[in-house]
Formats: structure tokens, C-alpha cells, sequence
């Protein structure tokens, strides 16, 4: 390893290069090992030093603006389709929102004028009965004396007993829960 | 590091080449081409020599120099510019090894290292039949010559070239192969043994 190096003139160690000189002035079989050594690395002037044409250079140069047109027209088309697209995607943003916000406010302005009778069917449609009762005392007077009674009715008064021998269950409004018995006209 | 963006930086930098590349960084086309006529035959010298396809070695020599055009804004003259020209060249070389090993695998088992397959010398000597009584025509030992460096390492033939073409240091070597300049001293000591082992029995008969 040395020994090329003294040759390509890279040793570091001057003491060391000293010594191979030495070496090789005593030694012929180093010697030897020397010259062919430097012979080898003399053939290798015979490996082709091929040359390119004269115009490579403007070749060369004429293949750059070439790829930088290309790349400037890529860049372009990106730019353009990258523009659409984002102007697309805006628009359909904008009118997406404005439908929602449209939708929203319809629905928190507009009142269903058919909710309110939904949600008070039941007194709606006892309306005139709920009116001919005076007062509410009334209602718990006839309740006591059961005067309204079907034969059979379960009523808060009637003990388990009576209500287990066959009797039909009480009136149930559409919520399914058990209504009062309107009061005769 | 030295940065050389302005003209009175431009003039503190020593190596010339460096400094038409500092033109050609700030747009000047004509530096660009200057340096082109100049590198070009070293590059490919190199390359083809490295690689062994003629074709292929134009191809890539006019890479290397688009990519040298290409990173011109980031060059800083730090180093010399044939340091950073022979960098690229040795990446390129590498990638191209690399992008054909397979291939250039199958070719060379199926031609020398079987068992019928004739050893790299054996393959010289074959090569130095005809005339080897007498002088070698000038195309033999070129040939004779090319296929022995064509058997180094890869790395071997790359530190091998720098250093003979060029006539590059380990150290600059070194830095172009990413390695440092005790491994450049053993990858050239191997490569000249290879080369003596490969080529002596053709001293004489030159």
C-alpha cells in the first residue's frame, strides 16, 4: 500500500518514504516490483480518450431551454388547472353555504301553523266539553260519586279485586295514557 | 465558506473554472458553454471509461452537465469545480451501475467465471494470441489495456481514472467519492496490484 503511494508522490511520512527509497535502491526484487509497477500505470495511456462533436456544447445548452420551456409549460398548465379547480371547489363552497344558510333560516323563521293543534289534539277536539265544566271542584264531585260509571269501568277508586272480574280497560288517548271521561253535554 | 454571489467576491475566488460557474449562477449562458468545451471530453473520457458504453456515456456526460446547470443556484465555490463536476460524474457512474447490474450480472457469468468460462487473464492472453510472438498491434494493447481496468472493482476503476486522467490527489479523490484519503490509498494499491497482475505478462511483447 506504501509503495504506491510513494510512487503517486503521497506519502505523508517523510521518514517512511526515506526508508522505501532505500529499500528499492538495495532491493532488486522491489525494484522490479517498481517498474512494473510504474509500466502497468504507463499502459494505461492506451485506454480511448473518445471526443464528442464540436457542437456538443450548443447541443447542450439548446437541450436545456428545451426542458426549461417544457417544464415552464407543465408549470403553466399546473398553474391554470390549479386555479380552476380552486375557483371550482370556491364556488361550490359558496353556493353549499348558502344553501344551508338559506335552509336554516327558512326553518327557524317559519312556524308550522299544524304543530301547535298536533300538540293539543286531545284538547282540542274536548274543547266544548272542557267548557261546560265550571271549575274543577266539579269535576272531582262527579268523579266521587262515580255518576258517570259504565258498568264494569275501572276507575282510581275501584279496588283490584273488581277490576280483575272482567273488566274492559279504561279509554286511552292517542299518547296511550289513560284519558278522563269527558262529562256528559 | 466563501459565497461568491457579487463581482468583488467573484474576483477572490482562485480557481477559474469556479469562476465561470459563478457567471453561470448569475445567468451568464456563454460561461456556461465555455465550461462545457472544456469538461466535456474529460467527462466522458471518464464515464466511458468507467462504464464502457460508449452511448450510454454521452448520454450521461450531457446529464452531468445539466445537472450542473440545474444546481447553479446552489453552487458556493468552496471547492474546486472539478471536484464538484467529478462528484457528479462519479454519482452518475454509480447510478448507471447500479440501474444495469442485473443485466450486466447475467452477461458476465454466463461469459467468464463458469466453470467453462475463461479467466480474465486466460481471456487476455487470448486476446494477445495472434501476435503475441511478435509486437502488438497498437488496438490490441488498447484493448488489452481497457478490459484489464474494465475487471477492476468499480470504486478501483473510478480512483484509478481520477487519478490517471485527471491526475487528482487521494485527498480530491476522496472528497469526490465521499470517502477519505486512507481508503482512496488502499482502493489505488489494490487497483495498481490488480493492473500489474493483469498486465505483466505483456511488458515484454510491447
Amino acid at each position: 500500500m506504501n509503495l504506491v503511494a510513494f510512487l503517486d508522490g503521497e506519502l505523508a511520512d517523510d521518514a517512511l518514504g526515506q526508508r522505501l527509497e532505500e529499500k528499492v535502491a538495495q532491493s532488486v526484487s522491489v525494484r522490479k516490483e517498481v517498474q512494473a509497477l510504474e509500466k502497468t500505470w504507463g499502459m494505461l495511456d492506451w485506454l480511448p480518450h473518445p471526443e464528442l462533436p464540436v457542437d456538443f456544447a450548443s447541443q447542450t445548452v439548446t437541450r436545456i431551454h428545451s426542458q426549461q420551456l417544457r417544464a415552464e409549460m407543465i408549470e403553466g398548465q399546473f398553474k391554470y388547472w390549479t386555479t380552476v379547480t380552486a375557483r371550482a371547489i370556491a364556488w361550490a363552497a359558496c353556493v353549499a353555504a348558502m344553501v344551508v344558510a338559506g335552509f336554516a333560516s327558512l326553518r327557524y323563521a317559519w312556524r308550522d301553523p299544524t304543530r301547535e293543534l298536533i300538540n293539543h289534539l286531545e284538547i282540542v277536539e274536548n274543547l266544548e266539553t272542557y267548557l261546560a265544566i265550571p271549575d274543577v271542584k266539579f269535576l272531582d264531585d262527579i268523579s266521587r260519586i262515580n255518576m258517570f260509571k259504565e258498568p264494569g269501568e275501572v276507575t282510581a277508586e275501584t279496588p283490584a279485586s273488581e277490576e280483575s272480574a272482567g273488566a274492559a280497560p279504561a279509554p286511552q288517548g292517542p299518547s296511550g295514557q289513560p284519558t278522563a271521561t269527558p262529562a256528559p253535554k | 465558506m466563501a459565497t461568491a454571489d457579487s463581482p468583488s467576491k467573484e474576483s477572490l475566488i482562485v480557481d477559474p473554472d469556479a469562476r465561470l460557474m459563478v457567471q453561470v449562477k448569475q445567468g451568464d449562458e456563454s460561461a456556461f458553454e465555455e465550461l462545457v468545451e472544456k469538461y466535456q471530453n474529460r467527462v466522458l473520457a471518464v464515464l466511458y471509461n468507467a462504464i464502457g458504453s460508449r452511448e450510454e456515456a454521452e448520454d450521461l456526460t450531457q446529464d452531468v452537465f445539466l445537472r450542473v446547470f440545474r444546481a447553479r443556484h446552489g453552487y458556493q465555490p468552496a471547492a474546486k469545480f472539478s471536484t464538484w463536476i467529478f462528484t457528479i460524474t462519479n454519482n452518475l457512474a454509480m447510478n448507471a451501475r447500479r440501474s444495469r447490474k442485473h443485466r450486466r450480472t447475467v452477461a458476465i457469468e454466463a461469459r467468464d467465471s463458469g466453470p467453462l468460462g475463461a479467466r480474465p487473464q486466460e481471456q487476455l492472453v487470448q486476446a494477445a494470441g495472434p501476435t503475441a510472438s511478435g509486437q502488438l498491434q497498437s488496438s490490441e494493447v488498447a484493448e488489452m489495456v481497457r478490459e484489464a481496468v474494465a475487471k477492476l472493482d468499480p470504486r478501483q476503476r473510478m480512483a484509478v481514472l481520477l487519478n490517471k486522467f485527471e491526475d487528482l490527489g487521494y485527498a480530491e479523490i476522496a472528497q469526490i467519492m465521499d470517502t477519505t484519503p486512507t481508503a482512496i490509498k488502499s482502493l489505488l494499491s489494490r487497483a495498481r496490484t490488480n493492473l500489474r497482475e493483469m498486465l505483466e505478462p505483456y511488458l515484454d511483447v510491447i
